[in-house]
């Protein structure tokens, strides 16, 4: 297993412009280095640019985008480690299976 | 909108946190010891009931046989020390908790692990642990769990790289 220090490095994908700005600016001031991912784009094209540890991902919308990006995160990480962990937000509620469904492809689903 | 960001930015910490720790110590094992008398730890007589990983608060049992508990039971207390097919049948073979594994419930079971069987074990070990992965949604190399290590010569040495957590059940519950 590899040590690991630096920064943490969080990539904003998927999220209406407004939230995004205003969720990295608040990441940003609690010290976590945030990229933001201004349109929906494959997986490979979204961790070209940096190393990054968490992906947090707006499952609210473009559901066949993010069941998408959890298949080619799948993919990713058997090849590379379990670098990104995925963090799912959600400002709709949509039920228990929807639920277990994303958290069984690794997800962490936090409503907002 | 400021406590939305606050419990995103929590979720993101332990997420991270989770990561951190995946990536230095390997994932958790959970290995239940039934037949357990209170009071004492980790006793022969005892038997290893089940072996899980857990992720993300929940628990994906490991499939897996009699001989395959009672290897990665062994490399789990031995975690510390890579060893060899020979270290590792002789460290069974001479383990009271081996010898009298199951044997509070009345009826002992045993099970002889030759030398030349490790290998093969090491294999499904690595299957198991790999099912059990890919039903957590976690990507993990089980090579990189279950770690061969070379030597100066052509031996291999086996290594488990994971957090323990032993939990006893006694007859009662």
């Amino acid at each position: 297993m590899e040590a690991d220090w630096h920064m943490a490095a969080i990539l904003l994908a998927n999220f209406d412009e407004e939230f995004r700005d205003r969720l990295a600016a608040f990441l940003r001031v609690e010290r976590h280095s945030v990229h933001v991912a201004l349109e929906p784009a494959p997986l490979s094209q979204l961790l070209r640019r940096a190393t990054v540890d968490l992906l947090i991902v707006d499952v609210s919308h473009r559901e066949n985008y993010v069941r998408d990006l959890l298949a080619d995160l799948g993919a990713h990480r058997a090849k590379r480690g379990p670098r990104p962990s995925v963090l799912g937000v959600s400002r709709v509620y949509r039920g228990p299976r929807f639920a277990l469904d994303l958290e069984r492809k690794g997800l962490r689903l936090i409503y907002v | 909108m400021s406590d939305s960001f606050r419990s995103i930015g929590y979720q993101a910490e332990t997420a991270l946190l989770e990561l951190a720790d995946l990536l230095q110590t390997g994932p958790v094992l959970r290995v239940y010891h039934r037949f357990w008398k209170p009071g004492t730890e980790c006793l022969p007589g005892e038997e290893v009931w089940a072996i899980s990983l857990v992720h993300q608060g929940r628990e994906f049992r490991l499939p897996l046989t009699l001989a395959l508990r009672l290897l990665l039971n062994y490399l789990a207390t031995t975690r510390h020390v890579p060893q060899s097919a020979t270290q590792i049948a002789a460290g069974i073979r001479r383990s009271p908790f081996c010898a009298k594994h199951g044997m509070n419930s009345g009826i002992c079971s045993r099970r002889k692990i030759a030398r030349s069987a490790i290998k093969e074990y090491i294999k499904r070990l690595r299957t198991a642990l790999l099912v059990a992965f890919r039903e957590a949604g976690l990507s993990l190399d089980p090579a990189r769990v279950l770690v061969s290590r070379a030597t100066a010569g052509n031996e291999v040495q086996y290594q488990l790289v994971s957090r323990i957590e032993v939990v006893h059940v006694s007859e009662a519950d």
